[in-house]
């Protein structure tokens, strides 16, 4: 049967991108429908109010609201319109998507993060269920990653490393900040591991990008040089140049069509001029984050498909996760230490890369029985020199203006250097964090927008307030001063999975273990939402591993490299 | 001053004086009529009311000789700018608006005097105790919230003239910096 293209891609962030670039280079022809623009690399500046105030990367909210549930501290649960909600959960509409603007902390998962149900049992409330695959099966993609993606770090030697099958990256580390020895020397002292975090961000020129410029502001920017390994900058801008990808940005896909028979006939999409359009291919492939990945299956109903694609079961939307659980900061004052060390400390630009995984599993009878844990990134507070300044606005006694605000302007602009830290619980799943469509809201195309109820488990805010009260004690031992450390129930909206969660059982799962819906074996959902645990660490370093892995299991599916299997028949 | 600004200034004094001969006054009167009618208003709020936002900015983040205050960053343009965006949402221009009179009305129950005309003490007390109201609170957050955007955001956008405040707050701005103003890549 012809179609246009042999593989439709719906999105175009970490979990497309290394599908894009496997087909395209095994000689298949890919079509990407990607909602926002194609930016550049020469694209991106070092603006603030672009990229952080006005949300510029992601679609004006009064047209394309999502609708947030979250329960009050009396237990009462409250829907809000996002363009009031103060948050929202889009992150980037743009070719590459979020992974644009990640900061790059990537740690892999560790091998039991794969059976967390066998290994520590069932959790009251939640629905915890082991991986249908094992660490060893991810392991060859995260190398993969490493090479591809370019990945820098440095392996040390440390009790929490899991297995590897290379030595080291392949590219050494970002340079670093002058903290990090602090953070070694005070963790060391406690008796803690301090380790490299390894980065998705390029030290030197290579894989056809420049390396990192230092300019100190990476975090929630695209990145000016390339270095940060983006979806787009990575992958696709490669791929394309195969000359067999088409790009289609501002291609706002509205659902996935099939017929009588349940098979898909077409994606229809709308152009940014509003006209419908549609396209066909072998292989259809969703990976437009979480919640906009269910969104899209459950507003894709069909006379097979009354509850939506893939959502026999009921599946589609259900367990939600977030990486998050807690954070906290401390102040290293300039005027109390020596100028030398001062000057040392004030200089911008490199990186903290210092994590602590010293409590993945949390072994402590003080606390429990064995759970797992999780991760503390320390990092230097982000320099948005707005964001910064208006968080000094808010007194114990209310707002501060006036001469005192400018002075306390002052100390924490010129006499501090703030050091972050945050920690990764492993989300549990539960009921009440999902995505469903919400019965009144529609976006400006009369779609059904997205409902997200963003509720948790309190075993999250128990393990993030374990692991940040770890974290602030290696503040404390630096030195720093007004040290906070915090349990957080608020899920960070830019770190989401969940929602059509892989399994062997086609009755409890929405995806097999290859990530192909078990109802439609040519539709496959490539970004977070197959995850039915998250792990305890930013998702986005697995995302673009099981992509990779995904891929192979695609190219398998159409019959192995389109152009080695021609050259055969040729020769 | 400017056009818009000399209008009104001319509008005002016409409509103090009777003494002008009739002809020049029918001519004139034609003018005044269509600057009462509609007078000259920027995101909703005339000159004199934009004197006042100027004047609390100056109250929230006053000048002094070490560090810039919101006249040094422009802060009052900046907020214009931002407030005549088009993607900017109006319930704010009609928030600020709401703000202003009552913080006016209160000057005028409490001191029988315009704002305009307290002095900084009185100010300060007028400001707290609209602070302590049901959206005061939100109202003078939203005059810090875009005064520090004027004081800290790309001089590409209007404020921050020469990275004044990034000197005085010692920052260090990321590269490459905009070229441009920002646009949404959704407009």
């Amino acid at each position: 049967m012809n179609r246009d293209f042999d593989i439709c891609v719906i999105g175009s962030g970490a979990g497309a991108g290394p599908i894009i670039w496997i087909l395209a280079k095994a000689g298949y022809s890919v079509v990407v429908l990607e909602k926002g623009p194609y930016l550049q690399t020469k694209d991106f500046f070092k603006d603030e109010r672009n990229c952080c105030l006005r949300g510029n990367y992601k679609p004006d909210l009064r047209d394309e609201p999502q609708i947030v549930v979250e329960k009050d501290d009396n237990d009462h649960w409250h829907a809000r319109n996002t363009y009031r909600s103060g948050i929202d959960f889009w992150n980037g509409n743009i070719v590459g998507g979020s992974s644009n603007f990640m900061s790059g902390f990537f740690h892999r998962l560790k091998p039991v993060d794969f059976h967390l149900r066998s290994t520590f049992g069932p959790v009251k409330g939640a629905n915890v269920a082991d991986w249908p695959i094992r660490y060893e099966d991810l392991e060859p993609y995260y190398t993969k990653v490493e090479s591809i993606i370019g990945v820098s770090g440095r392996i040390i030697k440390h009790p929490y490393q899991e297995p590897r099958s290379t030595p080291d990256f392949p590219y050494p580390p970002t340079r670093e900040h002058p903290v990090s020895e602090l953070i070694d020397k005070a963790g060391q002292a406690l008796g803690y591991h301090p380790m490299p975090t390894p980065r998705a961000i390029l030290p030197y020129n290579a894989l056809g990008r420049d390396a990192c410029s230092y300019s100190g502001y990476c975090g929630a920017y695209g990145c000016a040089t390339g270095a940060k390994g983006s979806s787009r900058a990575a992958l696709i801008d490669q791929a394309v140049a195969t000359g067999r990808v088409q790009v289609r940005p501002y291609s706002m896909v509205k659902r996935i069509k099939t017929n009588s028979s349940g098979n898909i006939t077409a994606v229809e999409y709308l152009t940014k001029e509003g006209q419908t359009k549609q396209v066909d291919a072998h292989i259809y492939v969703v990976a437009c984050q979480a919640v906009e990945t269910s969104r899209l299956l459950l507003n894709s109903t069909g006379a097979k498909y009354e509850n939506g694609l893939a959502n026999r079961n009921g599946q589609v939307g259900k367990n939600l996760l977030f990486a998050g659980g807690g954070g906290g900061s401390g102040r290293l004052v300039y005027s109390k230490m020596s100028p030398e060390k001062a000057k040392r400390l004030k200089v911008f630009g490199p990186f903290i890369n210092r994590a602590l995984q010293d409590w993945y599993v949390i072994d402590d009878p003080d606390f429990g029985p064995p759970q797992k844990g999780g991760t503390i990134d320390f990092l230097l507070m982000h320099p948005n020199p707005v964001v910064r300044a208006t968080r000094q606005i808010y007194g114990e006694n209310g707002l501060i203006w006036g001469k005192p605000l400018k002075r306390k302007l002052e100390r924490d602009f010129i006499d501090s250097r703030f050091i972050k830290i945050e920690a990764f619980c492993d989300w549990m799943p539960i009921d009440d964090c999902n995505i469903t469509l919400d019965a009144k809201t529609r976006d400006k195309w009369d779609l059904p927008v997205a409902r997200v109820r963003i509720g948790y488990h309190m075993q999250n805010v128990q393990v993030g307030w374990y692991l940040a009260s770890r974290g602030a004690k290696v503040l404390r031992e630096m030195g720093a001063e007004n040290v906070v450390s915090f349990a957080s129930s608020k899920p960070p909206t830019n770190l989401m999975a969940g929602g059509c969660r892989f399994g062997t059982d086609p009755d409890t799962s929405v995806l097999d273990a290859d990530c192909r819906s078990h109802e439609i074996d040519n539709l496959f959902v490539s970004d977070g939402s197959f995850m039915p645990t998250g792990g305890s660490v930013p998702y986005t370093w697995t995302i673009y591993a099981n992509s990779f892995r995904v891929a192979d299991k695609i190219l398998a599916q159409l019959g192995g490299e389109k152009q080695r299997s021609s050259r055969r028949q040729n020769s | 001053m400017d056009r818009r600004r000399f209008l009104f200034s001319i509008s005002a004094s016409i409509a103090a004086t009777s003494a002008l001969p009739f002809t020049i006054l029918g001519a004139m009167q034609s003018v005044q009529a269509a600057v009462i009618q509609r007078p000259p208003t920027i995101a909703g709020l005339t000159l004199a009311q934009w004197d006042v936002i100027a004047l609390i900015q100056e109250h929230l983040l006053p000048s002094e000789s070490r560090s810039p205050g919101a006249k040094e960053i422009n802060a009052l343009s900046y907020f214009q700018s931002v407030l005549t965006d088009p993607r900017h949402d109006p319930a704010d221009n009609r928030f600020l608006l709401r703000g202003l009179n009552v913080i006016e009305a209160e000057a005028q129950k409490k001191w029988q005097r315009h704002f305009s005309t307290l002095d900084p003490r009185q100010r300060e007390l007028n400001l707290r105790d609209y602070e302590k109201t049901r959206y005061g609170s939100s109202w003078l957050n939203m005059l810090l919230d875009y005064l520090m955007e004027a004081l800290l955001t790309d001089p590409v956008y209007g404020g921050n003239p020469k990275g004044i405040g990034w000197k005085w707050l010692h920052h260090t701005p990321g590269f490459p910096r905009p070229p441009h103003k920002e646009y949404s890549v959704f407009a």
